[in-house]
């Protein structure tokens, strides 16, 4: 898909949203959607990173 | 110390005031898949070992080396993303890291290893390391990749702005290496870095990344090329739902194709060895028993080993290769949504597939898996996944009973194989799943996993773990099983039956030896499921480990021959039952057998590492107990079933 | 060789083995016990491929 997005909210069990921030997904931060037809794939300031089912009901983006 | 003639004795020698505490201690930190791994290799030359830290149950490897005057003791801590440490595995690194840790004297140096294909993430935990305030070293590594991608990196433009000594590396390469080892060495000697403004809060994640992008743009001049769209396009499939696994099964079947038909020529080749060193002491030695203990005890247990090594060095290739082409992590994001319905996630998927190879580095990755419940579940179950030293019983069993025939284009031999494989591991998911939903039940945490690039690993890297790996077999050879074999070809000769007058077959002199008795004993408790005394024996020795199945048949089978030269497949399918004439082994008792293998829990490196990871002490011994404890009852009852079931159906048993 | 040297041979390394084993599975034991109180460990024990 190649489209850039803007995190607009986490709504996910504590730990989770840590560890999303920690790797560079956090409100406001902008990711790239790779791929989302299981999961999501997303480009995080250049890494690949995947996504499961659970964690991605609690990401809402805005496209950039 | 006298002149040595050799480097590397005189690094050993040296190696030796290493150990001294006035040794510089260094810790290597990094995030995953960053090559730390790869550089503790280069720094230390291979002369690592693995080391405990007092008081905790988590391993680290431990290198030394020596550089110019400095003796330097290396430390290589696991990959951490943060100095929030979320995962047992990052506590223990960190707690090191800032000296936390009592017991522990916490390093001199350390070095942040930073992939410069990586940056801006990378810098995210290097610089919330600087900000510790200890003398610190940055490793920046890949830069061949770095420069392939077309990122140039003004390397004394970072070293400005983070106040620190950053020292580019290609760490598979061994390039900077030595400068590396010069920054370290005068590391102490440096002012620490500035903490820089309102980042001391570990927690500011956003104002640190903020501050991240600028230096990043300062210091980088990146090609604005778009890199991996090839690779996406690869991931689009293999994490697909449907395809994803389908490429995983492919890719299982293809690896055990390789380990039966391109072993081959090797396995002979090994076996033909052995026979040559069979026939040399015969001819060498006059009939005797040292002759026979050489012959029917050394060179039948442990050459009847030997003979799978090439197969289990091809099995190690693959598992490497496709942990550093980057495979692994993707098939364990497609084995996530399966492994969700039965509680499990995908993390717990590597220490699956590593259980493959071996159960405890299996069981020891399982510390990544941050939730108790499903880390436990895991633990239980890791040994169902049909490990290397069930190749050989497999192989043996397979050999003898399983034609080789071709079955499409696939062997029956191969599919035969293939079918433990995914015994074992179907019954390890039920097992899971089984646990997960009684006795370790709770929420599952969500998957986040970063795929690492895909890349084409080094044949050398490969093939030199692969060696590691394969001399470990080796050594574990030389070692226990060639011992077991002689305290077996003991309780086989001895007692001898009383002479007489009358010649005394080999086979009636095996019946009433030490190891006979023993057998006959066991047998009631083994004929249910269709095994004779023989069997028996070479079962219960196989507790301790399971190649010695192997070996004990190899030499119950040279004792109990009177020529003493027919290979051990031949001689399992001609054996017939004393009484009946009937033949004791049929294809359905080698299935039988193999399927109490899949589940029989035979390895007591296994129980030990259980004991440790499941928490230590009598909590742990609990655990393993039942670890224990169920894969018996399992292994029993399905091989009770297997062998009765069959009978019912008319497939023929034994005597 | 007589059979006789043989046979006492064969006993030597006999008992040499069921020492060695002897030796490895009381340090194995005793690594057990000293993982179970927690206060050291002794690695994977034989053979395995640990990385």
């Amino acid at each position: 898909m190649g489209l850039q997005v803007t995190v607009l909210c986490i709504d996910c069990p504590a730990l989770d949203a840590a560890r999303l921030r920690t790797l560079g997904v956090y409100e406001g931060a902008r990711v790239g959607i790779v791929d989302t037809r299981s999961g999501m794939l997303l480009d995080v300031r250049g890494a690949r990173l995947a996504l499961g089912w659970k964690v991605v009901h609690g990401i809402r983006v805005l496209p950039a | 110390m006298t002149a040595t003639t050799s480097a590397a004795t005189h690094l050993r020698l040296d190696v030796a005031r290493v150990a001294a505490p006035q040794a510089l201690r260094v810790a290597l930190v990094g995030n995953p898949n960053a090559g730390k791994s790869t550089l503790f290799n280069a720094l230390t030359g291979m002369q690592a070992h693995v080391a405990n830290f007092p008081g905790v149950t988590v391993e680290h490897a431990e290198g030394a080396y020596v550089h110019g005057e400095t003796a330097v003791t290396l430390i290589d801590l696991p990959g951490t993303y943060s100095t929030a440490p979320q995962s047992p595995d990052e506590e223990i690194a960190l707690d090191v890291l800032t000296g936390r840790h009592r017991g522990v004297r916490a390093a001199d140096v350390i070095v942040v290893v930073v992939d410069a294909t990586n940056l801006e993430r990378n810098l995210f935990f290097a610089t919330q390391v600087v900000d510790l305030g200890r003398p610190t070293v940055i490793a920046l590594n890949r830069m061949d990749r770095a420069a392939a991608e077309g990122t140039r990196i003004d390397v004394p433009e970072l070293i400005h702005e983070l106040g620190v000594v950053v020292v580019p590396v290609t760490a598979t390469k061994g390039q900077g290496v030595d400068r590396l080892r010069h920054a370290i060495a005068r590391a102490t000697a440096l002012p620490p870095a500035p903490s820089r403004i309102g980042l001391g809060d570990e927690t500011n994640v956003e104002r640190r990344y903020a501050w991240i992008s600028g230096i990043v743009e300062r210091c980088v001049a990146r090609q604005p090329a778009k890199p991996r769209t090839a690779s996406d396009r690869v991931d689009a499939w293999l994490l697909h739902r449907v395809w994803g696994l389908a490429a995983f099964l492919l890719v299982l079947l293809l690896v055990f194709q390789a380990m039966f038909t391109g072993a081959r020529p090797l396995t002979d080749g090994i076996e033909s060895l052995v026979g040559l060193a069979s026939t040399l002491v015969t001819t060498a030695l006059p009939p005797g028993d040292l002759r026979s203990l050489l012959v029917d005890g050394v060179l039948a247990g442990v050459g009847s080993v030997l003979v799978f090594l090439p197969q289990i060095a091809i099995l190690f290739l693959f598992i490497g290769l496709l942990e550093d082409s980057g495979y692994m992590a993707r098939a364990a994001f497609v084995m996530d949504r399966y492994l969700r319905p039965l509680g499990l996630q995908g993390r717990s998927f590597i220490p699956l597939v590593s259980g493959y190879a071996c159960a405890v580095p299996g069981i020891m990755a399982t510390r990544t898996i941050q939730q108790r419940e499903e880390r436990l579940a895991t633990i239980m179950v890791v040994p169902l996944m049909s490990c290397s030293a069930r190749l050989p019983v497999y192989a043996l069993l397979i050999a003898a009973f399983v034609p080789a025939v071709t079955v499409g284009f696939v062997g029956l031999q191969s599919l035969t194989m293939l079918g433990m494989y995914l015994l074992g591991t179907g019954a390890a998911l039920a097992v899971a799943a089984l646990f997960r939903r009684t006795l370790l039940r709770s929420d599952t945490r969500a998957l986040i996993i970063e795929l690492p690039p895909y890349s084409v690993p080094s044949a050398r890297v490969l093939v030199t773990s692969a060696s590691q790996r394969v001399r470990i077999f080796l050594r574990r050879a030389g070692t226990v099983i060639f011992s077991i074999s002689i305290l077996l070809w003991a309780l086989a000769h001895y007692p001898r039956p009383r002479a007489e007058g009358m010649p005394v077959t080999a086979e009636q002199q095996l019946s009433q030896s030490a190891l006979g008795r023993i057998g006959h004993a066991i047998e009631p408790a083994v004929r249910p499921l269709g095994y004779d005394w023989k069997i028996g024996v070479s079962l219960v020795a196989s507790f301790a480990a399971r190649e010695v199945f192997v070996s004990t048949m190899g030499t119950i089978y040279s004792a109990s021959s009177d020529d003493g030269t027919t290979a051990l497949v031949q001689r399992l399918r001609a054996e017939r039952d004393p009484h009946t004439n009937r033949l004791a082994y049929t294809p359905l008792i080698a299935i039988g057998l193999m399927v109490f293998y899949v589940f029989a829990l035979m390895c007591t490196s296994t129980v030990a590492i259980t004991v440790r990871e499941t928490g230590g002490g009598w909590r742990g011994a609990r655990w393993a107990a039942l670890q224990f404890g169920y894969l018996l009852a399992l292994a029993y009852g399905a091989a009770f079933v297997v062998y009765r079931a069959g009978l019912a159906l008319g497939f023929g048993g034994g005597a | 060789m007589t059979a006789e040297l043989q046979g006492v041979v064969a006993l030597t390394v006999v008992a040499a083995a069921a020492l060695y084993v002897a030796r490895r599975a009381w340090s194995s034991w005793r690594a057990a016990r000293i993982a179970a109180s927690g206060a050291r460990t002794a690695g994977c024990g034989s053979g395995c491929d640990c990385r």
